[in-house]
């Protein structure tokens, strides 16, 4: 019997996970309680665009789409500035979902997934409803379909 | 006349708070002094005043102090420099704290150094008596000294030149585009008897890549990469070796997103030493020399 961590446990009961769907492609996975955007990603065992994970070189830019999040810890001006605020882009490593989020990659960067089996694993723990669940290796050119 | 090391490095972090428990917490320098929204740091075995200064606000290097042997010396920099053409101001003694005058100089690149010879003395922290070989009660991972910089800039072939003619650095490492006709990509410097005290990769003007500790050995990079791994440093590469001046090496992040490295080996460097060339189709074996592959944030993360 695989047993869950408590925190899961507990945030399962309560409903105090948030969704995110990446779209176009229409991924989701779970955050956990205190959990920001890509970490939960990675934690489903997907890779896109990151750098230092700690707000200050801006590698990890996505664009909120739908919901709302929580900002935690510092993000330096040079990282994301007022203008790529106002025009919906977040930093991935310091965006904590308030809500249920959708989320788009930035043009140029791409969602791949680096172990396959991870993700029925997590939306299992996270009591995920539909998961998108990967069958088929990812291809560096499958971003839009 | 010379310039001896890397003596001080400023950099600009968005929270101190979180800055100081990663730089005395973890990796173990020591609070030496604080002013309104700047830390002054220590490592154990470091006898000047500061190593690396904390400045509150955004992210990316303030500037960076390399210590000469005399204070005549500052005289003769000056004058090459401005046969050069960059911009000088002078340091008057006290203006950084703990530091007597110096030199200020703006690099080809936009980067930022300063050129000392005084500034107090602390002591290691075994001591000149009689010493231990390390201090009994080391905290986090308790590195010994810093030990190197690498930034970014528009023009390497520039900021060589620089170093070479102005203070006398020479030339360990160069990685070139192509022999049959070779730009600058990279160039590693020393002014020491240690693969580089300074060092330049093509990229933006004015950032920063990392600046580096100075560890015992390649045990000593492991344990520091464990105990990176309990306090939740993301990593950025490492631990591997590089081709390129052949140390050990882990690359981490600050809690700003400055990069750091522990770095343990290398070779010794004379006046004489003949200067290794990589070409840029070999550059994976030479950043990263036992996976050689390129990782996708070494040449993009910069601060």
């Amino acid at each position: 019997m695989i047993s869950m961590p408590d925190s899961a446990r507990t945030a399962c009961k309560d409903g105090a996970f948030s969704k995110i769907t990446i779209v176009p492609r229409d991924v989701a996975v779970m955050a956990r309680a205190g959990e920001v955007i890509l970490d939960a990603i990675r934690r489903y065992g997907y890779t896109y665009r990151f750098g230092c994970r700690r707000g200050g070189c801006g590698r990890c830019k996505v664009r909120l789409l739908r919901g709302s999040v929580e900002e935690t810890g510092a993000i330096a001006e040079t990282a994301l500035n007022e203008a790529e605020r106002s025009s919906g882009l977040i930093l991935s490593c310091r965006s904590l979902p308030t809500t249920e989020v959708w989320i788009g990659l930035l043009d140029d960067d791409h969602l791949e997934s680096l172990t396959p089996l991870l993700a029925p694993v997590m939306a299992k723990q996270d009591r995920l409803e539909k998961a998108w669940v990967p069958t088929t290796p990812e291809r560096r050119e499958d971003r839009g379909s | 006349m010379a310039v001896m090391r890397l003596g001080y490095v400023h950099v600009r972090v968005t929270d101190l708070e979180a800055a100081r428990r990663h730089y005395v917490d973890i990796l173990g320098m020591y609070p030496i002094a604080e002013e309104e929204g700047r830390l002054y740091l220590k490592a154990w075995d470091e006898y000047d005043h500061h190593s690396v200064v904390l400045e509150a606000g955004g992210v990316g290097l303030v500037k960076l102090g390399y210590k000469c042997e005399r204070p005549e010396d500052l005289e003769a920099y000056e004058e090459r420099a401005h046969r050069f053409g960059v911009t000088t101001v002078r340091m008057s003694k006290g203006e950084n704290l703990a530091v007597g005058e110096g030199l200020r100089v703006t690099l080809p690149s936009e980067h930022e150094i300063e050129l000392y010879a005084d500034i107090d003395y602390r002591g290691t922290a075994t001591g000149a008596i009689n010493p231990d070989p390390y201090p009994r009660e080391l905290h986090g991972i308790g590195v010994p000294r810093i030990d190197h910089a690498l930034v970014t800039c528009e023009n390497p072939a520039e900021v060589e030149r620089f170093f070479s003619e102005c203070l006398d650095f020479r030339t360990s490492e160069r990685v070139i585009t192509d022999p049959a006709d070779p730009e600058l990509l990279g160039c590693w410097m020393f002014c020491g008897n240690t693969p580089h005290d300074i060092a330049f990769i093509k990229g933006p003007n004015a950032k920063l890549h990392h600046f580096a500790y100075l560890m015992e050995d390649w045990t000593s990079i492991l344990k520091a990469g464990d105990r990176f791994s309990m306090e939740d440093v993301p990593i950025s590469t490492g631990p591997t070796r590089h081709g390129i001046t052949r140390g050990t090496t882990i690359y981490f992040f600050d809690p700003a997103g400055n990069r750091n490295e522990v770095f343990a080996g290398g070779y010794q460097t004379f006046a004489d030493f003949p200067t290794i060339t990589w070409t840029a189709d070999e550059l994976a074996k030479g950043i990263f020399y036992i996976s050689r592959e390129l990782d996708q944030n070494f040449t993009s993360v910069l601060t």
